[in-house]
């Protein structure tokens, strides 16, 4: 008995994070996984506190939805919004002063004012880090906001490993494979398992079978399947899914078809030809319409538009009915196209590149889409550049949230019209984010949040050819994380 | 209602569609079919209730049947309705309604062929649909279920 005792004690004094993962999560035991994993010092060097709200996060992902009581346990737990004791209190002031006494040492009175601007809304004393994004991740999951979670756990990879431990990195690529497996976005899967077995057994598995889905080259064959099968954790659950990869190509069913339209066009009626492959796109919607429809519908408008009969066509209707002229009804019937052109463009998420045309009616959708996307871009900026200039402090994971969207729209903007987007939008995003990422290190003491902001603005300076921005975004890095 | 529906209803809901004319049709035509659709809409026709356009059935209400005959009263207007009703909707419902162009043997005969390749294809269409769960790139919704990432719901 004592010996068991002696036993138990040495586990959970130097295997704490192996009780943790193989025995508290798996129960579904948040609180004890979280102060079990406030012991596994090695296992959470980057991030502690972060590591330790993640096993409980991890843990509370095992118990039924709805338990917000231990959800906000563990969020205050992590971002430190629960009122501090008389000890919490007396380091959380003592940080202050030896702050502002830094501050005044340097003379610097903006940063001074800041300081106590700040200090009531902040909660910046319990900085954010790799593992608490991850934690953070999946509690937005266990809520049920997986675009939330998806966001967050995504994220993680732009996060400096020093700030972010490697078992975050691995937790969020299994949930992330596994919601993506959910939505059927196969390909998605097989870019995530693309590590193989370092990211866990379920992770080999779902890389296995989207590769068998997807008849990617170097698919594992029926045996290496069932091997990962063998070897993954909950063969019963997973059993449909490895016989569904396993069906013979020949076997499996056709895809749904996108709706037709219904209409006939007279033979060599160029306005009903191309009215018809513009309905027929606006039917298949989001998700059926690549660069080469596009290219199609654009050629069949710019047809219609440079053909005299066409519009000698319209001008002679105009007289037939009244109407003062053919240019109006021409005009509007062609903005209209090119609006329709931008939102299809933007629906599908069409890669610039794939749908690049010297065609009319493309360039013109070309200039719109880049001209909405750089003002909301613009007044996105503004925005930020606004709080942060009146210190208007969101909690760590506000502002982790906040630059993540801001990156995403930057990123889906520059995917849609191209380097010339990056090249225009750039030096403004260079300097507010720079500026939201000082803030987030001198002030706040987010440095890790910074370090990736840094990391991203360097990043996007190499790409763009912003040499003196690329050297300013490398000092900013040096100063660590 | 996202920007795509809102281009899909600029077809659906064009006035041409709505009163189930031609885009040859003169403006007496438009006044008197006008008419006649709010009458039966009136007496709640089933017949009325619906009307085909290519993208779709669309529903006929007395104040769309009110707003495309005002469209089409406005002849700057009415060209651009005329532009974005090309297309012949072929469900052969209504025809031969006045004022539309008569539609010829060749056409007809067209029409008669599109009707089947339709049939042909909503028949394939409902058969994949069944299938639909036995499509190997379909999404595994239990995925999340299945690898301990949510346990099963239960009631708040």
């Amino acid at each position: 008995m004592l010996l068991l005792v002696v036993l138990a004690v040495l586990l959970v004094v130097f295997a704490p994070w192996l009780i943790t993962r193989w025995v508290l999560i798996p129960l579904g035991l948040p609180r004890f996984a979280y102060y079990m994993a406030t012991l596994a010092d090695w296992t959470f060097l980057a991030d502690r506190r972060g590591g330790a709200v993640l096993a409980g996060a991890w843990a509370l992902c095992r118990r039924p939805a709805g338990d917000e009581a231990l959800a906000g346990w563990l969020e205050r737990k992590l971002l430190g919004v629960e009122k501090p004791g008389p000890e919490g209190e007396a380091l959380q002031v003592a940080w202050l002063v030896a702050r502002a006494l830094m501050a005044l040492r340097r003379g610097d009175l903006r940063r001074l004012r800041m300081l106590f601007e700040v200090q009531e809304l902040s909660t910046g004393f319990e900085t954010l880090r790799g593992a608490g994004i991850g934690a953070m991740g999946l509690l937005a999951a266990y809520r049920g906001d997986l675009a939330g979670a998806r966001a967050l756990l995504e994220s993680l990879e732009h996060v400096d490993a020093r700030a972010c431990p490697r078992l975050a990195g691995e937790v969020a690529l299994r949930w992330l494979a596994a919601d993506a497996a959910a939505r059927g976005a196969w390909s998605e899967v097989s870019a995530l398992c693309a590590v193989g077995w370092r990211g866990g057994r379920d992770v080999a598995l779902l890389g296995a079978v989207a590769a068998r889905l997807l008849d990617a080259e170097g698919a594992p064959g029926d045996v290496g399947l069932w091997a990962r099968w063998l070897l993954a954790p909950r063969r019963r659950a997973t059993l449909a899914l490895v016989q569904r990869a396993l069906r013979p190509r020949l076997e499996r069913g056709p895809q749904v078809e996108a709706p037709k339209v219904r209409g006939v066009v007279r033979e060599g009626d160029r306005w009903g030809h191309a009215v018809a492959l513009h309905a027929a796109l606006l039917l298949r919607g989001e998700g059926g319409v690549n660069g080469e429809d596009l290219r199609r519908l654009g050629g069949a408008w710019d047809a219609v538009f440079e053909d005299e009969a066409a519009r000698a066509e319209v001008e002679e209707r105009a007289r037939a009915i009244g109407a003062s002229g053919a240019q109006a009804a021409i005009e509007g019937l062609r903005s209209s196209a090119v609006e329709d052109l931008v939102a299809l463009v933007q629906a599908a998420r069409i890669p610039h590149e794939q749908w690049d045309d010297l065609g009319e009616m493309l360039r013109r959708a070309n200039r719109q889409l880049r001209s909405d996307l750089l003002a909301e871009l613009e007044l996105t900026v503004e925005r930020l550049r606004r709080r942060v200039d009146e210190a208007r402090a969101l909690p760590a994971i506000d502002e982790w949230r906040e630059w993540i969207a801001l990156k995403g729209r930057y990123e889906q903007a520059a995917a849609l019209v191209g380097m010339e987007l990056r090249r225009l939008s750039f030096p403004r995003m260079n300097v507010e984010v720079c500026h939201l990422a000082v803030w987030l290190f001198n002030v706040r003491g987010q440095r890790a949040l910074a370090n990736a902001m840094f990391r991203w603005l360097l990043a996007e300076a190499e790409a763009v050819g912003d040499e003196r921005a690329a050297a300013r975004a490398r000092d900013n890095l040096a100063c660590g994380v | 209602m996202g920007r795509g529906d809102e281009a899909l209803g600029r077809i659906r809901d064009n006035p041409f569609y709505v009163l189930g004319l031609r885009p040859a049709a003169t403006r007496m035509e438009v006044e008197r079919e006008g008419q006649k659709l709010l009458g039966m809409l009136e007496l709640k026709l089933k017949s009325a209730g619906t009307y085909a356009t290519p993208v779709g059935p669309g529903e006929r209400t007395p104040d769309k049947v009110r707003r495309a005959m005002a469209e089409l009263r406005d002849p700057e207007k009415r060209l651009g309705h005329e532009l974005w009703a090309r297309l012949t909707p072929d469900s052969g419902e209504e025809p031969e309604r006045s004022g539309t162009r008569r539609v010829t043997a060749l056409e007809a005969a067209e029409l008669a062929e599109e009707a089947e390749l339709e049939a042909m294809a909503a028949e394939a269409a409902a058969e994949a649909r069944a299938r639909e769960g036995e499509n190997p790139l379909a999404p595994w919704p239990e995925a999340l279920q299945a690898l301990g990432w949510a346990a099963g719901r239960s009631a708040r």
